[in-house]
């Protein structure tokens, strides 16, 4: 029974992803496209189940980020019930998911990003991986972050069961309370997680910042693209991942519409291009105007730099001082930096974890008043958050006895599929000249999307240079010249 | 000797979560084995480790050519579609990191892939053809198991199974 075997690394879910670089008859760029192998029928697969199964099955849909899936199920049952959450289910909510937050943004940054940072763009991919990056900053790091991570997912067992797939969301609130023995730990927690904010900060300050190539890179045209962007907002306009309304803003900054979640389909349109499966969003009111940036475009990207940029500001002090920082360095709002988007990750988890150290210290946290029983059922509801890769849409149709007969997911990575697209022409038409491709081509190139930590459509959560990505570069007739391929 | 037996995969897309059934088989058959099943990869799968002296890991395949349902140990450093990928950490660099940080990580009794079809179905059940072979399979690797741990027993004095 003994026999070995190679496999490529990569999960049935995530799809493989695929660059076709076009050369003109000079060697340069003509054109680059990203094609994305996504899996289908998932809607379908829920037609005909009882709504509140949602919660369960939705987190199992991605292997990356199950709380932000199963809380939008769980605000899509709320919507669908016409149920408002308690006050402090609310607040339970909201502790889970900074907890969730806090450890996808560090697990990304010192994970995915790190390495390209710490050990350079360039270096051996042999080292560019989170060993290399331990054993130049120290396995203390390491262990810090193990700890943290460990500890915040202490919160969605205890809030939801079973992590990393919590299920436990109700229409109208939570599936238990906490007690004070709990909240102690959770203070704990809280506290430890915002001391380690402020250190990661600190750190990609001294490592990033303080290196001029590095910054250069940031600010470069190769990884600028001019969008729109979209995220959700509080009621001050404030960063908010959990609930408010959805605000666009144009490339230069200025609102666009801002709507409520259950009228995304009045402003998101699809596009179908025949070399990806992928569904391509653009703002409906604008038309589908292609793959361009700047002035005419109808492209939008969420995510972390989208939060930002839509926002007027963070909705917690120590990450507004940051949230100027970044900008004031960046050289004013919005910015269209994609490699600026590590950044606002690390002032996106400096938020959660400053909230939930304000959320384990509210008195009604630990009231037993955590379910709103008054249940109606309106046959439709759309659940929405603001999800770590950007803003995750679930919507949900039922019959009269709740039974689902229409499900529709708007995913971050299908928000950004466009962007993404053509931040890997501007990087291509940036690094390649010509078919002999020089060493670290594909690193350069998978920066520019693995700063949009995509999932679901492209196995990009493997380390860096270690990605599953085929490079086809093709003559301007579509011969295929060069193949690169990294398993 | 403490041991894990872990079965990988989504419960929701139908063979790929065969490793997740065939570890649920284990338990209560094979002695003095903790049985965990998860549906993520990476940092998570590091902290289950954590604590055994030895694990068997049991996913699904799909290494071409061979039979849904064809059954085959894998060596550490190749894998199942779930020993490598999701965010960032595939299962050997998951064994390093562990020792890097100081922690104890468990020997690999074996890693089990099993066949499956290449194209991903959403469902809760397994194809008729995986569905029909799930028996042999499981008899498969119970017998492996407890082969493998007696074998330890006996080289470590102790009482074999």
């Amino acid at each position: 029974m003994s026999e070995k075997i190679t496999i490529n690394p990569i999960t049935r879910l995530e799809g493989h992803g695929k660059i076709e670089i076009f050369l003109d008859d000079k060697g340069a760029v003509q054109d680059a496209v990203w094609q994305v192998n996504e899996l289908r029928g998932f809607e379908r697969f829920c037609l005909g189940r009882p709504a509140e199964e949602m919660t369960r099955i939705a987190p199992n849909i991605c292997g990356v980020c199950p709380s932000a899936h199963h809380m939008a199920a769980t605000k899509a049952l709320d919507a669908l019930w016409g149920v408002e959450p308690t006050p402090t289910a609310k607040l339970l909510r909201q502790l889970e998911y900074n907890a969730f937050y806090i450890e996808d943004h560090y697990i990304h940054f010192f994970f995915l990003a790190a390495p390209d940072f710490v050990m350079g763009p360039d270096a051996d991919p042999a080292e560019r991986n989170i060993l290399g990056v331990i054993g130049k900053v120290g396995k203390e790091i390491g262990l810090k972050v193990i700890e943290i991570r460990k500890r915040n997912r202490e919160i969605i067992k205890l809030l939801f069961s079973k992590p990393p797939h919590p299920e436990g969301g109700l229409p109208g609130g939570v599936p238990r309370g906490i007690t004070q023995e709990d909240r102690k730990r959770i203070q704990e927690t809280a506290d430890l997680s915002l001391e380690f904010a402020q250190f990661a900060l600190k750190l990609f300050k001294d490592v990033v910042l303080s290196n001029k190539a590095y910054v250069d890179l940031i600010l470069s045209d190769a990884y600028n693209l001019k969008t729109y962007y979209m995220a959700q907002v509080d009621e001050n306009n404030k960063v908010s991942f959990y609930d408010g309304k959805i605000r666009v803003v144009d490339p230069k900054g200025n609102e666009f519409v801002k709507f409520d979640a259950q009228d995304y389909l009045d402003h998101i349109g699809e596009w179908v291009e025949p070399w990806t499966y992928i569904r391509l969003n653009f703002l409906k009111k604008l038309g589908w105007q292609g793959l361009t940036e700047g002035e005419g475009t109808s492209l939008y990207r969420v995510a972390p730099l989208a939060r930002l940029n839509v926002a007027d500001g963070m909705a917690t002090p120590l990450a507004q001082k940051a949230y100027e920082e970044m900008f004031d360095t960046l050289g004013g709002k919005p910015s269209h930096c994609t490699l600026a988007m590590h950044w606002a990750r690390l002032i996106c988890a400096l938020q959660a974890a400053e909230e939930n150290c304000k959320i384990a210290r509210e008195p009604i946290l630990t009231s037993k008043d955590i379910r709103n029983m008054n249940l109606k059922l309106r046959k439709k509801g759309v659940g929405c958050v603001e999800a770590p890769r950007g803003t995750l849409f679930h919507h949900y149709e039922t019959d009269d006895n709740g039974i689902l007969n229409k499900v529709n997911l708007i995913v971050a990575t299908a928000h950004n599929a466009a962007p993404i697209a053509v931040s890997i022409k501007k990087a291509a038409q940036a690094f390649v000249k010509g078919p002999d491709v020089k060493e670290g081509f594909l690193n350069m190139v998978e920066m520019a999307f693995r700063a949009y930590d995509p999932c679901l459509g492209c196995a990009t959560h493997a380390l860096p240079g270690k990605m599953p990505l085929t490079v086809n570069i093709r003559e301007r007739g579509g011969e295929l010249i060069r193949t690169l391929r990294r398993d | 000797m403490k041991t894990l037996v872990l079965g990988m995969g989504n419960p929701i897309l139908s063979d790929d979560g065969v490793g997740l059934i065939v570890a649920r088989a284990m338990e209560n058959s094979v002695e003095g084995v903790d049985v965990v099943t998860t549906e993520l990869v990476g940092l998570h799968v590091m902290e289950m480790l954590l604590g055994y002296d030895k694990v068997f890991l049991i996913d699904a395949a799909t290494t071409g050519g061979k039979p849904v349902g064809f059954l085959q140990k894998l060596e550490e450093g190749t894998g199942g579609l779930h020993l490598f990928t999701s965010h960032g950490l595939n299962f050997p660099e998951l064994l390093q990191l562990g020792k890097e940080m100081g922690y104890k990580m468990p020997e690999v009794g074996a890693i089990y892939g099993i066949e499956i079809v290449d194209e991903a179905v959403f469902g809760e059940r397994l194809s008729p053809e995986l569905a029909e072979k799930l028996d042999s399979i499981i008899e498969a690797i119970r017998e492996d198991i407890t082969a493998i741990l007696s074998e330890c027993a006996s080289e470590d004095g102790a009482t074999p199974i």
